[in-house]
């Protein structure tokens, strides 16, 4: 693979392909659809490294696109480039999607170049394949973390033969996760201690092999935008959650760490932007003592 | 306040009403053996003065009733007085007389009285306890106190009712509010694609006079070289492969070919961006007078260029515009209307539709309405629905997704205008909204709120009705 690199875009405003093209074509062959079903065809037809598509457009939505891309091309890791920030299209680029990251327009082309170039390399080095283990496998535990006991009894009355374990608050979830690292990691956003989203992107930055699902009743977009690009949550639940969609998710991932485990090349796949998260942070301190207690280092008082 | 804190207040009202037991009239019983001569002479006494009939009781229970009007009758006969006035009343009284509990609810007593009193009205009603004698009761004591409990009741029903219209006119602002606010949110997202790919040319703009300022640098310190008599031939040789290598590095770019598209569309760009925000404040209008002559044609593009980032990924719109006489009209009011209605359909359509936009002037040589018919190929919507889509709060969408007011609104408006709102709509074919416009209006044309009564009652249909059914 020593040839340039290809990138696809799709808009189905051709001013957007056109800047798009002039941007990066020094760097990359870069393609352009200005619909899904033609993005889909080039995909078919190309070796395509990274797919950027628009959100909105006529017959086919990006994330359709995505999804779709998802089966045709493993390899291409998928960028979503919007100007519609709505709650449908951003549950959809995670769970169906399973995209990179969320970009939002008006765009900053630095960043997009420097973005578009992680999602390049990553493509390059650690291409993935569909073949993720048919069934779950019976290793790595689970860990709920949730106020409420519901979510941790139907996973353990599903998973019987795993390790599934319940905490009521993060402090009490980073011990037990500090005795045994678990698979997956359920978790409300809202918890006693307030919001865990910082806490839930330095485990990812840290632990890329743990898989997180958020199951959540929050609706803030810009909340989820971020947990896509800093924390690549695998799925995210809105509450009140169907037990199916959990139970389905919770296989999901299973499979989705087990595959992590095998080809551990495949993680860089889940690279987080690197975050801003402040070190005097309350939440950002008690994950790094978790971490070093992981490493079996102590913690300085 | 919301109806049913009015329904509360009717049960309080009900709950403090007068009783049955307010009602009892102390009138001393008379035995049944008393001659009817002396009844007679009491019903003259004062005490009696109200009473139409004086009850007859033995020991404590009342056997029945005589009546002035029974006595008058008897003794309106030839000899009357003298023949029965030495009898005892026991032998004359009504023996079947009205009895009503002490602790009987005053509308069921009422009913009894009314049942079965004859006309015309002779007798009171005697109130007992537990069967016993407690006192007399007046049949119009207890109309009275009927009609005071039907003025508390309407009182309480004005009172729910306005708090039904309170709440119905707070409802209607939150739903202008919402609809606004989906629209600014709209317009913005919309807003975000030009200024996505202006922002990006400027930038690319940036980098290029970078690099081409390099190539321009080169260039000039050849020909200064090329024009300094000093100048060896190795220098400017130097500076010819210099800017030979710059400006063919630029040229490799593609920028050359692209800088003026690039400019093209960044204007383009800022002249959509512009158009949308003109068309922002046209459509809100709060720079111009109430009513207003108003271009309808000009009305629906605005509408439609608001409504875009709903409408654009679901159908092609096509425009039939007639030639339309300017229409009076509020444009705001008018433009929400437009909207309301292509949103829907929109909405309506669940995969990529059509929207077909026809407008019509009045015939010739008439001064009858304009036509503006709005037909999507959507989901339709059984008769059932299409029957009541004005009325208000009707909605078949999910809680928390609409009020359910938004085309009940858009009725209240077209009516307010004097015009007419009509749909017809075929379960998987599509609806069609017709709406017809005077051109002149008649009278000023107010603000719809709750406030009117057109609101209310007048509203029949709805709106979002085609859209969640699919």
């Amino acid at each position: 693979m020593n040839s340039k690199p290809i990138l696809l875009f799709v808009d189905d405003e051709e001013r957007i392909l056109r800047t798009l093209v002039m941007a990066f074509r020094s760097r990359y062959r870069v393609l352009s659809a200005s619909s899904g079903e033609q993005a889909l065809a080039l995909l078919r037809e190309h070796p395509v490294d990274v797919v950027i598509s628009d959100q909105r457009m006529p017959h086919m939505t990006g994330v359709e696109v995505l999804r779709q891309a998802r089966e045709i091309a493993p390899r291409a890791m998928r960028i979503l480039l919007t100007g519609y920030a709505e709650l449908a299209s951003i549950v959809g680029s995670i769970n169906e999607g399973e995209i990179f990251r969320y970009v939002q327009k008006p765009w900053r082309l630095d960043e997009l170049r420097d973005t578009i170039a992680e999602a390049v390399d990553i493509a390059r080095v650690a291409p993935d394949t569909t073949a993720a283990p048919a069934t779950a496998p019976a290793t790595g535990g689970i860990m709920v973390l949730d106020g409420d006991p519901a979510l941790h009894q139907l996973i353990r009355q599903a998973h019987p033969d795993l390790h599934v374990e319940l905490a009521d608050n993060l402090d009490l979830a980073l011990t037990r996760m500090a005795q045994q690292a678990p698979a997956v990691l359920v978790t409300d956003l809202q918890l006693p201690e307030g919001d865990i989203s910082d806490a839930l992107r330095l485990l990812k930055a840290s632990q890329p092999e743990l898989v997180t699902l958020v199951v959540t009743a929050f609706r803030d977009t810009g909340h989820l935008i971020r947990l896509i690009n800093q924390a690549q949550v695998y799925r995210v639940l809105p509450r009140p959650v169907s037990r199916n969609m959990l139970l389905r998710s919770v296989e999901s991932a299973l499979r989705h760490h087990q595959l992590l485990q095998n080809r551990p090349a495949l993680m860089r796949r889940h690279t987080v932007e690197a975050t801003p998260v402040a070190a005097d942070n309350d939440v950002g301190r008690r994950v790094r003592g978790y971490l070093d207690r992981l490493r079996g280092r102590t913690t300085p008082a | 306040m919301d109806p049913p804190q009015g329904e509360t207040a009717i049960v309080e009202i009900a709950a403090t009403r007068a009783r049955i037991s307010d009602l009892v009239m102390r009138v001393h019983p008379i035995p049944p053996s008393m001659l009817m001569a002396d009844v007679a002479d009491l019903f003259l006494a004062d005490a009696c003065r109200d009473l139409l009939c004086l009850p007859i009781v033995r020991d404590g229970v009342p056997l029945g009733t005589i009546s002035r009007y029974a006595i008058m009758k008897i003794f309106l006969r030839q000899f009357g007085r003298e023949i029965f006035g030495t009898r005892p009343i026991e032998r004359f009284m009504n023996s079947t007389p009205l009895l009503v509990n002490v602790d009987a609810d005053v509308e069921a007593a009422s009913a009894y009285v009314r049942e079965n009193m004859i006309l015309p009205v002779t007798e009171d009603f005697i109130i007992v306890e537990q069967g016993m004698y407690r006192g007399m009761g007046m049949v119009t004591s207890l109309l009275a106190l009927m009609e005071q409990r039907v003025a508390q009741r309407g009182h309480a029903l004005v009172q729910a009712n306005q708090r039904i219209k309170a709440s119905q006119a707070h409802l209607v602002q939150s739903e202008k509010m919402a609809s606004l606010g989906q629209m600014v949110a709209g317009v913005a997202h919309e807003i975000n694609t030009p200024l996505g790919y202006v922002r990006s040319n400027v930038e690319l703009a940036r980098d290029f006079v970078g690099q081409t300022s390099s190539a321009l640098v080169a260039a000039s310190n050849l020909i200064r070289s090329l024009l300094d008599d000093r100048a060896t031939d190795d220098e400017i040789g130097a500076h010819l492969a210099t800017a030979a290598s710059a400006t063919e590095s630029v040229a490799e770019t593609g920028i050359l070919e692209d800088i003026a598209p690039l400019f093209d569309d960044t204007l383009h760009g800022i002249e959509q961006i512009s158009e949308l925000v003109v068309n922002l404040r046209n459509f809100s209008r709060l720079d111009r007078a109430r009513v207003d002559r108003i271009n309808l044609n000009e009305a629906l593009e605005s509408a439609l260029t608001i409504g875009r980032n709903l409408i654009k990924h679901k159908a092609d719109v096509i425009s039939d515009y007639g030639e339309l006489p300017p229409v009076e009209c509020a444009a705001s009011q008018i433009n929400q209307v437009f909207l309301n209605i292509l949103t829907n359909a929109a909405q309506a359509i669940s995969d990529y539709g059509q929207i077909v936009i026809t407008t019509r002037p009045p015939d010739a040589m008439s001064d009858g309405p304009v036509e503006i018919r709005i037909r999507d190929n959507g989901c339709g919507m059984p008769e059932t629905v299409r029957a009541r889509i004005f009325d208000p709060f009707f909605t078949t969408k999910p809680v928390g997704e609409g009020t359910g007011l938004g085309l009940s609104i858009c009725y209240q408006i077209i009516e307010q205008h004097h015009g007419s709102i009509d749909v017809s709509s075929v379960p998987g074919e599509g609806t069609e909204f017709v709406i017809r416009l005077p051109v002149h209006q008649r009278a000023g044309v107010t603000e719809p709120t709750a406030e009117s009564d057109t609101a209310v009652s007048g509203a029949r249909h709805e709106q979002q009705a085609n859209t969640a059914i699919c």
